[in-house]
Formats: structure tokens, C-alpha cells, sequence
């Protein structure tokens, strides 16, 4: 899993490419962390690279949402490909993260 | 192997998926405070269908006994899952979750009604 980051105006962007799995939600959950801990609580997750996601990686995104949250800010996602967003559905866990299809358009609206 | 016996492609990505979520379960919480143990895999696929089990020899866990989680409700974070979302994902990979434990054996098995036709 490679984990790429950029900010714009206050708003961390983070791209994440390979495989969101048991085997990388431990670095993943703690580097997310470390960002909100060190006050980048908005953050917008680039997902268009990710090609598989398991339950243990995405106990790692809520992990970072509700810390997010708890300091004012917010972790949504982007760029889901089509068996990624079967998976965060079938979990029910778009009623929980604000998805928008580009990045781009994540980071405007956590922007304001 | 799946691939092999001529499985839907679309369907192997989802069991793949259940027995990567079965066998993590295995390593995080059977053998918990256990010396570590086997962890089988058997794949079955005959006329009624495909049975694909995982085993181990820990502690016993009917997943069939653990409620569904409730829907996570947007507006109270302490209802947003961290885990427990694996089970929901093995059991939308095929029709039945059936779990068996005999003496010290666990073997929990995902059944797909995908009977094998033999060729003519």
C-alpha cells in the first residue's frame, strides 16, 4: 500500500493506492492518526487506486473518522471504483462517510 | 483453484474475499491465549453446490449466534463500526454460513447453491 499526501487550504489530501487490507490497515490507521494528532483534522482520501479493501481496512477509516470528528474536522472519501463502493455498501458505511466522486470536489467542500 | 474449475470470475474476487476475512478471523481470535494451532482450508464443489470451509482447532465461535450489527445512524458515532464488519462480507459472498464444531475442531463453512454439472 503506498500512501501519497498533498495540502491545500487546510485540507489534507491523502492517496492511497494498492490494497487496504488486514495486512496494511496498521500503518495506514496510524499514519491517518498521526495527521489528525498533529492537527490535520480535515481530511480527503483518494481512493481511485485502491483495487481491494477488506473489513480490517476500513475499521481503520472509521477509526480516523471518529477521531477526525471529535477535533472538528472530517475524513471523507473519493474516487471509489465500483467494487470498492459495493463493499463500503454492502458494510452500510456510506451512511457514515460523505463520498464524492472526485477528490478534487472532496477537498472544495472541506474547504469551506 | 476456483479459476481452474471453470467458477464465475466476479463470483472467485467475493469468496476470495470471505476467506481472507474467515482466515484473519482464525489469526486474531482463535488462538488467543492459545499455543498456536492449524488453520485448514478445503474447497468442496459437487452437485449442489460450492462449500468452501476454514478450520481450526481454538476456541469455538458459531458466527450464526452473534446478532447482525444495527445500522450505523450518521448523527451517533458511537454506532460506526470498527469491526465486525468481516461476517457481513463472508455472508454476502455466497448463501449460507454454517458453522460445526466436533471434539476440538471448529470448521465453519460458506456454501454457494452453484451445483457442478458433470460433463455429458
Amino acid at each position: 500500500m503506498k500512501l501519497q499526501t498533498r495540502d491545500t487550504a487546510g485540507v489534507r489530501i491523502v492517496v492511497l493506492a494498492g490494497a487496504l487490507d488486514a495486512g496494511s490497515a496498521g500503518n495506514v490507521r496510524q499514519e491517518l492518526g498521526g495527521f489528525v494528532k498533529s492537527g490535520n483534522v480535515r481530511l480527503a482520501l483518494d481512493l481511485a487506486a485502491v483495487d481491494r479493501i477488506d473489513s480490517t481496512g476500513l475499521g481503520a477509516l472509521v477509526t480516523t473518522l471518529k477521531a477526525a470528528r471529535d477535533k472538528g474536522g472530517d475524513l471523507v472519501l473519493a474516487g471509489l471504483t465500483p467494487s470498492v463502493r459495493a463493499i463500503v455498501e454492502l458494510t452500510r458505511l456510506h451512511r457514515v462517510f460523505e463520498i464524492y466522486g472526485t477528490v478534487d470536489s472532496a477537498a472544495k467542500e472541506l474547504e469551506r | 483453484m476456483l479459476t481452474e474449475w471453470g467458477l464465475p470470475s466476479d463470483r472467485v474476487a467475493a469468496w476470495e474475499m470471505a476467506v481472507s476475512e474467515l482466515t484473519t478471523n482464525v489469526f486474531r481470535h482463535s488462538y488467543k491465549n492459545l499455543s498456536p494451532g492449524v488453520l485448514g482450508l478445503s474447497l468442496n464443489w459437487d452437485d449442489t453446490g460450492l462449500t468452501i470451509s476454514v478450520i481450526d482447532e481454538g476456541h469455538p465461535f458459531d458466527p450464526n449466534l452473534v446478532p447482525p450489527p444495527p445500522d450505523p445512524d450518521p448523527a451517533d458515532p458511537r454506532t460506526w463500526p470498527e469491526g465486525g464488519m468481516g461476517l457481513m462480507m463472508v455472508r454476502s459472498a455466497g448463501d449460507d454460513l454454517r458453522y460445526a464444531s466436533t471434539g476440538k475442531r471448529n470448521v465453519l463453512s460458506l456454501f454457494t447453491a452453484l451445483p457442478r454439472v458433470s460433463p455429458a
